[in-house]
Formats: C-alpha cells, structure tokens, sequence
C-alpha cells in the first residue's frame, strides 16, 4: 500500500473517531445518569469506568491528547471507587459537574492543542 | 513558580477531596483533581491562552498555600536540561576528572519514597516521548515463528473499541499480517480454541463480556494452552499501574505497550517478539 494511500485511510479514521466522540460521551453521560439514579449498584460504575477507560486510552492514540488524560483523571477517580467499593452520591453529583469539561474540548476545535492522531502514528 | 513545576496532591488534599470541598471554589475543586503527581503546570495548561494558564497557576498557588497540594522537584524543560548537562563539565570527557558522588544508606520508608520518585520520573519522561513501552520478553528464538516465505503472519486483535480496532487491523495489514479481530473475552477465547494458527496476538486488558475476568485471563489461557506455546501476545492496555505491568510479566505475556500508543512503538515492540 502506497504511503499517500496509507495516510488517507488513516485519516478517514482519524475523521470517522472525530464523528463518533459525541456518541461516545453521550453514552459516558448516559452511564452517570444511570449511576445517579441507582447509586447502590455497581455494574452501573463499572460501565462508567469502562467507558472512561475506553476514550482515555483511545483519545490519546488518535491525536486528542488532552481529552484522552482528561478521561483518565476521570476514570482514575472511578476506579478509586470501585477498588474503595465505595461511592457517595456527592461523589457522582461533583463528577456531573466535571464531566462536561470532555465536550469542551470538542467545542474548542476538536484537537484542542492536540497534535493529530496521523502524526502518532 | 515553575510552568514545568510538578504538584501532587497532599494526604490533607486527597482527604479534602473525599470528604468536603465545600470550602473550596468550583476552581479549585477542579485543580484539585486535575494535579496528578505526573503532569506539569504547562502540560495542563498548553491547550489555554497565557490568562488561563496563569488563573490555572494561581489556583494551584492557592491549593498549594491551603496545603492541599505540594510541589515535587521541579522538572527543567528539555531544552533547560540540554543546556545544564552540556554546560556541567563534571558530565563532559576530559572535564576535570570524575564528579563526586555521595552515598547515603536509606531507611525503608525513604527508599520507597526514592522509588516513587523514580517511577515518578519515569513516568514524566514517557509522557514526554522518551519511551512508552516495556517490551518484557525477550525475543523469540530465531526459526520459532510459523512465518515462512511468502506466508503471512496471522494476528488476532482483541479490543472492545472498534476505532482501534480499524485502525490495528489497518496497519497490521499494511505490514502484511493477515488479521482477525475479537470484541470481548468470549470471542477470542473461541476463535483461539477454533485456530491455533496465529503468530501474534495484540490484547487488551479491560474487555467486555465476562464478569470478573480480563485480558489476563485470555493470556493465562494461552499460557496453559500447549498448543498456543509460540504464540506471542503483546498487551496493548491502559491499563499502566506496576500492579498490572507485573501481572502481565507474571502471566507470560511477551510485551506491555501502554495506551495512548504510537504505532512505531507498537510495531517495533512487534518486531522485537517475533524474533526479526
């Protein structure tokens, strides 16, 4: 495969990744809505880990440096909960807060100083 | 203060944040968080204008006055360190003969706190770019691949985020690997139990799809697994504390390559298991 045929594609996914952030956070969102209202139950934390974990490992690689160490921060607190298996309601409220802070970096630009995932690799 | 300061929270600002931060404005509670033990002011602050960066400075000034954050040995900038060493003959052949070293015998606690700090250190210098992989095996013996000539490698993905998932079996194909992607532990332990054929498998950690288990599982699977003896597995995972790093050294695993990775990284880390 032809470098300049190489770098399209990755750009295409780099592009595709950029489309489908909003999806992603919206179920980040969804996931702590679903904390809220069942706090008591774990699975619920989990797959807010889980998917704090994904876009944090995953951001990084594609260019989104500072949204991917955002989420990390985040999943770091959560995975402090879930190793504690304890978390308080004031826990979740003060994360709702946070947590639109990750689309910020959407609304300013998409890289937000990031340096581009075709870059990196 | 330093923009290349490093601030890790206290024992008082961990506790702050557990218990009450009513007393703390939303910016502080916010810093709070943020500061990390790895990451300088200018890393938090490069995406900012310089009145943000300073605000962000102020604040950690605050948390830092308030005693819920402590500055770390301040962490010169590249160019700054170039400068020093260069500039220090004791680091120069020829320079005045051999720098002074001082020993000290520490206690216990001291030297788990040396070796905090030194994780600590090497921590900041993967994050800026100087390495970002432990590759723990050693590489495969010459011949004990399964490629032949023209053959291709097979490599089994296993990520549950198909973003990197397209983009693995992109580029994995691209150096011509012949690639099979698994979602989640149940479809790659059974396209490992359908094929014995693959050269390479690229893991994660955390995945869906069973409870209570994780990549580690699907590599103690092949560890226990004779017929899998030659196949390498490269964890590709955010998952990066030392707990997780030796576990993956404990369990078999060829190489630990940490998410967000560089694709030169990977394939060189590639390279060096499969014995080329």
């Amino acid at each position: 495969m032809a470098m300049d045929e190489m770098l399209v594609k990755l750009k295409a996914l780099q592009a595709g990744f950029r489309q489908n952030l909003p999806a992603r956070l919206a179920a980040i969102d969804t996931a702590l809505q679903d904390c809220r209202d069942q706090p008591q139950w774990r699975e619920h934390v989990e797959t807010l880990h889980r998917l704090l974990h994904t876009i944090a490992g995953s951001a990084g690689t594609f260019g989104y440096d500072g949204l991917g160490a955002r989420a990390r921060e985040f999943e770091q607190e959560v995975n402090a909960w879930l190793a504690a298996d304890r978390w308080s309601e004031r826990d979740l409220d003060r994360l709702a807060l946070l947590l639109p802070e990750l689309r910020l970096f959407l609304e300013q630009g998409g890289h937000a100083g990031d340096q581009g995932g075709v870059d990196r690799v | 203060m330093d923009k290349y300061s490093i601030y890790s929270k206290t024992a008082r600002g961990m506790a702050e944040l557990k218990t009450n931060t009513k007393n703390l404005s939303r910016e502080q509670v916010k810093a709070l968080i943020m500061v990390n033990g790895k990451s300088s002011i200018r890393d938090f602050t490069h995406t900012l204008s310089d009145a943000g960066c300073n605000s962000f400075a102020s604040t950690v000034r605050e948390l830092e006055n308030l005693g819920l954050v402590r500055a770390l040995a301040p962490v010169a900038s590249p160019a700054a360190t170039m400068r020093r060493l260069v500039g220090n003959e004791d680091f120069l052949p020829g320079g005045g003969g051999l720098p002074k070293i001082e020993v000290t015998e520490l206690s216990g606690q001291e030297s788990v706190q040396a070796w905090a700090e030194a994780r600590r250190g090497a921590q900041v210098l993967q994050e800026r770019g100087f390495f970002a992989a432990y590759q723990v095996g050693g590489p495969a013996e010459e011949g004990s691949s399964s490629l032949m000539a023209g053959e291709p490698l097979k490599a089994l993905v296993v990520e549950d985020d198909p973003d990197i998932i397209q983009m693995l079996e992109l580029l994995l194909s691209e150096k011509g690997f012949a690639v099979q992607t698994a979602p989640d532990i149940p479809a790659a332990l059974a396209t490992l139990a359908a094929d014995t054929r693959f050269d390479l498998v690229l893991l994660d950690v955390v995945l869906p799809g069973a409870v209570g288990k994780d990549g580690f599982h699907i590599l103690d699977t092949i560890r226990q697994d004779p017929r899998l003896q030659q196949l390498r597995v490269i964890m590709v995972t955010s998952q990066v504390s030392d707990e997780h790093v030796l576990r993956g050294l404990k369990t078999g695993a060829d190489g630990y390559i940490f998410k967000p990775f560089k694709w030169d990284t990977l394939y060189q880390c590639i390279r060096s298991v499969m014995g080329e």
